[in-house]
């Protein structure tokens, strides 16, 4: 216990804050305040969005499926012979080839993320230009693998087609 | 006799200005260190009015050490792309002097060659640790950093102040004269700094509990973009008539706004070790502050410290219970007499040195 008068008033103050603060708290009123000055940022800062692009960029997902459907079995006498015959023909070429585009999105990715890099030079040379560049370069590439995960639903869907036996007329 | 005598040791800044807080202490570090031997001061970007007191880094040969192994003192406040580079060929060892960085995400959004910079700033910690003998922190806080950092051998006690020099000076005459009490902020016009929130407390200051208050939030505006924003939102908020942006001003402006002082307010969000508060109690202001960053280390006890995370409406009931209360504003005054002590030249030189003991042989 306190006896000076000045520890008294300090800890009778001390006292009020803390049942102010516990008082008070956050109200609606205070985040109206502050909305209206985070209304008052310039709607041309670039870089204002650049750390959400960054976080998109880096979730976009692996790009393709890291395998190809496996060959379709048949009904026909010596078909699933003949397809794993395709399959086997053509799958070295179509691993290869999505093999290219996993190694080139994957350098748009790293590309991307470094064009982001708050210390890369580009953002302060022009920043709007590097975002409206960034921002297009996202688009292409979300568009690219919206295609691919089409496409491979499509081959995985024919996969389970050509599994799956014919109803008997 | 000292381990010092005779040695010298210059010390690295990425930029020095007059006013500056770091310069302020690097040029009171130089005055120590020539008392022991040869001591200049390097920069990356030196002021105009510093030219020939403080040298650029490319004048660095002509005055390198005489010892094979010399100690350089190094500043990290912010990067520049030149730093690095620089300190990468300086032979021997290194003090690095961590005044902490602000997170770069404050200012990404308003200027991004700030940001980038003090990105730079952040990343230059590792590459300089494992040439650095002796990290100075100037508070427990930024101590933390440093060994999060991988820094094995840290200590408090890099900043020396020379707050009570303000004291002597002439106080300017004020060319915005200003009614009421008087809150008073001071601190570079930043976003991690809060001047929305303390705008927005104000509002319910004058609006809820002290019409006749004024508020002045003195320090540079070196972010255009920004300090317009807060221009708009002191009109917006209808305070024209009520509120000072005094941008930069002198140190005799600035001593003048403390002697008329009835408050003093902290709303930061980081703070390396935040000087202001010193200042104010240099001139027995009673303080206000949220406790964030190293404010709470700093005010040790002096001020009325309120949570991280209060709002501007409890804020300004707080202001008002303190503007209102004179045998506390006293009991704060004399705390923060007390306190100050820890911090004048004398003691700072007196740290300084204690700490750079742990390198004697």
């Amino acid at each position: 216990m306190t006896t000076d008068p000045q520890s008294q008033a300090l800890d009778g103050l001390v006292a009020r804050v803390q049942s102010i603060v516990a008082e008070t708290g956050a109200g609606s009123h205070d985040d109206e305040l502050l909305a209206a000055f985070s209304e008052l940022r310039n709607p041309d800062d670039g870089p204002a969005a650049m750390s959400e692009m960054r976080a998109r960029i880096a979730a976009l997902p692996a790009l393709v499926a890291a395998r190809l459907p496996d060959a379709a079995a048949s009904r026909i006498p010596g078909g699933t012979l003949l397809h794993r015959a395709i399959a086997r023909a053509t799958r070295r070429h179509d691993e290869a080839l999505l093999g290219e585009i996993r190694g080139l999105a994957s350098q748009i990715k790293d590309r991307l993320l470094e064009l982001t890099d708050p210390v890369h030079p580009s953002l302060t040379e022009s920043a709007e230009q590097a975002t409206n560049q960034i921002q297009a370069i996202v688009d292409i590439v979300a568009t690219m693998e919206g295609r691919l995960a089409t496409m491979l639903s499509r081959i995985e869907a024919l996969e389970a087609r050509l599994g799956r036996p014919e109803p008997s007329s | 006799m000292s381990w010092l005598d005779g040695r010298s040791i210059h010390q690295v800044v990425v930029t020095a200005a007059p006013g500056d807080a770091i310069t302020n202490s690097v040029m009171e570090i130089r005055s120590l260190l020539r008392t022991y031997g040869k001591s200049e001061v390097f920069a990356c970007n030196v002021h105009n009015d510093l030219h020939g007191d403080v040298l650029s880094i490319s004048d660095y040969d002509r005055h390198a050490p005489a010892e094979k192994q010399p100690l350089t003192l190094v500043h990290v406040s912010m990067g520049d792309d030149q730093l690095l580079p620089f300190v990468s060929r300086l032979a021997g060892s290194l003090i690095v002097s961590y005044h902490n960085i602000t997170p770069s995400s404050y200012f990404a959004p308003w200027d991004p060659p700030t940001a980038r910079l003090l990105e730079l700033g952040r990343r230059s910690l590792e590459p300089l640790r494992d040439r650095t003998v002796l990290a100075l922190a100037d508070s427990s806080f930024n101590a933390a950093d440093l060994r999060d950092a991988g820094y094995p051998l840290v200590r408090v006690g890099g900043l020396i102040l020379g707050v009570e020099r303000l004291s002597e000076l002439e106080p300017a005459r004020l060319s915005a004269p200003v009614g009421g009490p008087i809150v008073l902020s001071v601190g570079q016009l930043y976003p991690h700094k809060r001047p929305d929130l303390i705008l927005a407390a104000f509002h319910e200051l004058v609006s809820r509990h002290r019409p006749d208050a004024s508020l002045v939030l003195a320090g540079s505006a070196r972010l255009p973009a920004y300090a317009e924003a807060i221009s708009n939102y002191v009109d917006r908020l209808g305070l024209a008539s009520k509120v000072t942006v005094t941008g930069h001003i002198s140190d005799e402006e600035l001593v003048a706004w403390y002697r008329r002082a009835d408050l003093f307010v902290v709303a930061s969000e980081h703070e390396g070790f935040c000087v202001p508060l010193i200042e104010a109690m240099q001139f027995d202001i009673p303080i206000v502050a949220r406790a964030n960053g190293a404010v709470p280390e700093t005010l040790g006890g002096a001020g009325v410290l309120v949570p991280g995370d209060t709002g501007p409406s409890t804020l300004a009931t707080v202001i008002a219970a303190v503007l209102d209360d004179d045998p506390a504003r006293d009991a704060l005054r004399a705390r923060g007499r007390e306190r100050r002590r820890a911090f004048t030249a004398e003691a700072c030189r007196r740290r300084f040195l204690e700490a750079l003991e742990d390198l004697a042989p």
